[in-house]
């Protein structure tokens, strides 16, 4: 059952003003895979996952989940969203957070080390890395079949930067995972496939070579 | 309504308090003037949709901080603010009831 999952975005259309910043875009996720995302900087990355997740509407799109078209991600209950910036509440007490998102999980995100040893810390008395990664894991844990992660390395100490790859790559069983960060070699390692996001278009990336092509990464690195 | 329920104390309790304030202020007027009479009706519904004006007016300043831990529980502003005036509704009833029987048998 867990195969038939997936979520299929096309025709995804959005501008800024004059500037087109989606154009056409297709995107496909299925249960069992991570999608990494690339792109410039202002490329349109994040503003695919906002539109994904239903907090920015575009100006056109298609989406369907499972089967089923939808409006706005978050309303079915089956898409968690990591923004870029905190997004969590200062007063919440871990603890608190984990009965909100986490249900199905719950064992094992209790198992982790940090999370298990801060549960009875508030997000604002916690350092803003710790901050990041505790938001980061009650989205990769929430119940939310699809997981849209937007910059999850970012702020993030890189010992713990595996640790969320490690994470990303236990879940990713039961969830889809679309993930997009600029530090391209971790999103690399972990993707199962690359979609570039280029002059609003998405292009299938097959290799590291392909990055250079299209003029993501210089030629020299690849 | 499961999320709804778990947020509706740890984030909206300035909002539920000043609803209920308003509630409070409109149920002063039935309790002094008497359920006969028509201008409090008005005055008293004028004093709830300011009240629930004034809530969105308040959330407003809070929404973008909020937005993605809500909607990450699956919770639309429109449905939280759907629940919130209709539980608030529900309160106002019953205070209204009770008015209504201070004045009638006591």
């Amino acid at each position: 059952m867990l195969d038939d999952q997936e979520l299929y975005l096309d025709s995804v259309s959005h501008r800024y003003g004059v500037k087109q910043v989606l154009s056409s875009v297709y995107i496909t996720c299925k249960v069992g895979e991570v999608v990494g995302l690339l792109g410039r900087n202002g490329s349109g990355k994040s503003t695919l996952l906002q539109i994904i997740f239903g907090s920015l509407q575009p100006h056109f799109k298609y989406a369907r989940l499972n089967g089923k078209v939808f409006n706005k991600g978050y309303l079915t209950g089956k898409i968690g969203y990591l923004p870029q910036e905190n997004f969590i509440p200062g007063h919440l007490k871990l603890e608190k957070l984990l009965n909100l998102f986490v249900h199905t999980y719950k064992d094992q995100i209790v198992s982790i080390d940090f999370i298990g040893n801060h549960l009875q810390y508030t997000m604002d008395s916690l350092s803003g890395g710790m901050r990041r990664l505790i938001e980061c894991f009650l989205i990769l844990y929430s119940d939310a079949a699809f997981v849209l992660l937007d910059e999850p390395f970012s702020q993030i100490a890189p010992l713990y930067i595996e640790l969320i790859q490690h994470h990303i790559h236990l879940l990713k069983v039961k969830k889809g995972i679309i993930v997009t960060d600029h530090y391209y070699e971790r999103v690399l390692e972990i993707s199962d496939r690359i979609v570039l996001i280029q002059n609003g278009c998405n292009y299938q990336i097959n290799n590291r070579e392909d990055l250079a092509v299209y003029g993501y990464i210089p030629s020299a690195l690849n | 309504m499961r999320q709804f329920v778990k947020v509706y104390f740890s984030f909206f309790t300035v909002l539920i308090s000043f609803n209920l304030f308003m509630s409070f202020l409109a149920a002063q007027l039935f309790l002094q003037q008497g359920f006969n009479i028509y201008g409090v009706y008005m005055i008293a519904g004028i004093i709830k949709i300011m009240g629930f004006v004034f809530s969105v007016l308040i959330e407003r300043i809070f929404y973008a901080k909020r937005m993605y831990f809500l909607k990450n529980l699956g919770l639309s502003y429109r449905r939280i603010f759907t629940y919130i005036f209709l539980l608030d509704l529900g309160y106002y009833a019953i205070i209204l009831t009770g008015c209504w029987m201070i004045r009638n048998f006591i």
